[in-house]
């Protein structure tokens, strides 16, 4: 059955302000449809967000959203989950947001896997601001604030989330948003912290100081470069220079989850406390 | 007050559903349309100068990849039995007023 999207949205707020053809329109499409697949209640869902183009998300949301500071979601959203384990908690982060200011907050949250959702679109550039570099801005490329190229070399964010912690980490690009949605379907699913990139195009920020102005142009510039798992496994390191790998890279549902972990301990505690009450004479 | 293109193909169950206030004109579903059913139209009403229309419905072979990227929820391709399901921002805003 087709998903009723605007059941989702606050759609007296619609248009949204995303510039046309931004690719945080179809990340949020794809939530939604992956959200609705599940059968999640609105109310038993809260989305959470910091500061940023991609942030701006969580307000066309019709749920129990938070738009917080920027780089702090993921210690917002660890408010939210500890204080109602049984809910749902995702936060949608842009690749600023969530690993420059927030890189802090990003790492810890992996380590301690944390039964919630990081979706980060990730679009190379500070969006909101006017393009400034990020800590994903390829190697060469033109920003604001690298009017003579990049000398950074970029983050490679899925392999920074499995290396941190994080129990499912997948990545996709908005060329292929039934992909996206799979792998936002599956990280909800996953108990744990799971992360999901996706590579997404900012051609008015990044695009048109790298020749990429309109969002057609861009969106076919991250499906050339991508390459799904499965086919990458058969590919050479020479045929692989320059690609970057999609589908879901890694899944541990061994280490033990953070709220569980905290549950037990009140528990464990609580009977300590009980029994030494009952010695008292 | 709303401004939504529907169109509905003779002999088979495909429903496609514009809303010209949310397009934004981006070409996106015009581009990844295989079948040649879209096409973009000036529009000098609408903020952006663009939106899209519908060529021809008879085009269409619901692969809904259109609906799926589309950045601004402006395009549906639905069966009909869906339609009943699937509310439109024109709905949306007489609930909310009421
Ligand atoms: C503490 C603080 N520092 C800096 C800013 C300015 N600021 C707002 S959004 C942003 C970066 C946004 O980039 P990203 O997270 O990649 O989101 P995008 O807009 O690309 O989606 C910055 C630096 C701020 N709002 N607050
Ligand atoms: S500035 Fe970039 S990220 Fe922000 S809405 Fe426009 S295209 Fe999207
Ligand atoms: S993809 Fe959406 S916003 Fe872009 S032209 Fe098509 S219907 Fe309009
Ligand atoms: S559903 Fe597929 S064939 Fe039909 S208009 Fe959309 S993209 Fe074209
Ligand atoms: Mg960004």
């Amino acid at each position: 059955m087709a998903v009723d999207y605007l059941y989702y949205l606050r759609a007296d707020k619609l248009p949204h302000m995303w510039c046309p053809g931004c690719g945080v329109g179809v990340v949020v499409k794809s939530m939604i449809g992956a959200i609705d697949q599940l059968g999640w209640e609105k109310n038993d869902t809260a989305v959470v967000s910091g500061i940023g183009c991609t942030s701006r998300a969580p307000g066309y949301m019709d749920m129990n959203t938070l738009h917080t500071t920027h780089g702090r979601a993921l210690t917002f959203a660890t408010g939210v989950k500890m204080a109602a384990p049984d809910k749902h908690v995702i936060v949608i982060s842009g690749d600023g947001d969530a690993t420059a200011i927030g890189g802090n907050h990003f790492i810890h949250a992996c380590r301690r896997n944390i039964d919630m959702t990081l979706i980060i679109v990730n679009n190379n550039i500070y969006g909101m601001t006017g393009g400034q570099f990020s800590p994903t801005t390829p190697y060469g490329a033109k920003a604001a604030t690298t009017p003579h190229g990049n000398i950074d070399p970029s983050f490679d964010l899925a392999q920074l989330a499995i290396g941190a912690g994080a129990t499912y980490v997948a990545r996709g690009s908005v060329d292929n948003a039934r992909m996206v949605q799979k792998y936002i379907r599956d990280g909800l699913a996953h108990h744990g912290f799971s992360v999901i990139e996706v590579l997404s195009n900012c051609h008015t920020q990044y695009g048109r100081r790298n020749k990429m102005s309109d969002p057609i142009t861009m969106v076919d510039w991250i499906a050339s470069q991508v390459v799904p798992r499965n086919k990458a496994e058969k590919m050479s390191p020479e045929e692989l220079q320059g690609k970057i790998i999609t589908g879901e890279l890694h899944r541990n549902a061994e280490r033990p989850e953070y709220t569980d972990e905290y549950r037990k301990l009140i528990e464990r505690v609580q009977a300590k406390q009980a029994a030494r009450a009952g010695a008292r004479p | 007050m709303s401004d939504i293109i529907r169109k509905q193909s003779q002999g088979r169950d495909i429903v496609i559903i514009i809303d010209r206030d949310l397009c934004k004109g981006c070409d996106i579903c015009v581009k990844v349309c295989k079948t040649g059913a879209l096409e973009l139209e000036d529009a000098s009403d609408k903020w952006e100068g663009a939106v899209v229309a519908i060529k021809d419905v008879e085009q269409c072979n619901f692969c809904r990849l259109c609906e799926i990227q589309c950045p601004d929820f402006a395009i549906r391709v639905l069966r009909k039995e869906e339609e009943a399901s699937v509310k439109l921002p024109v709905e949306t805003k007489k609930t909310a007023a009421e």
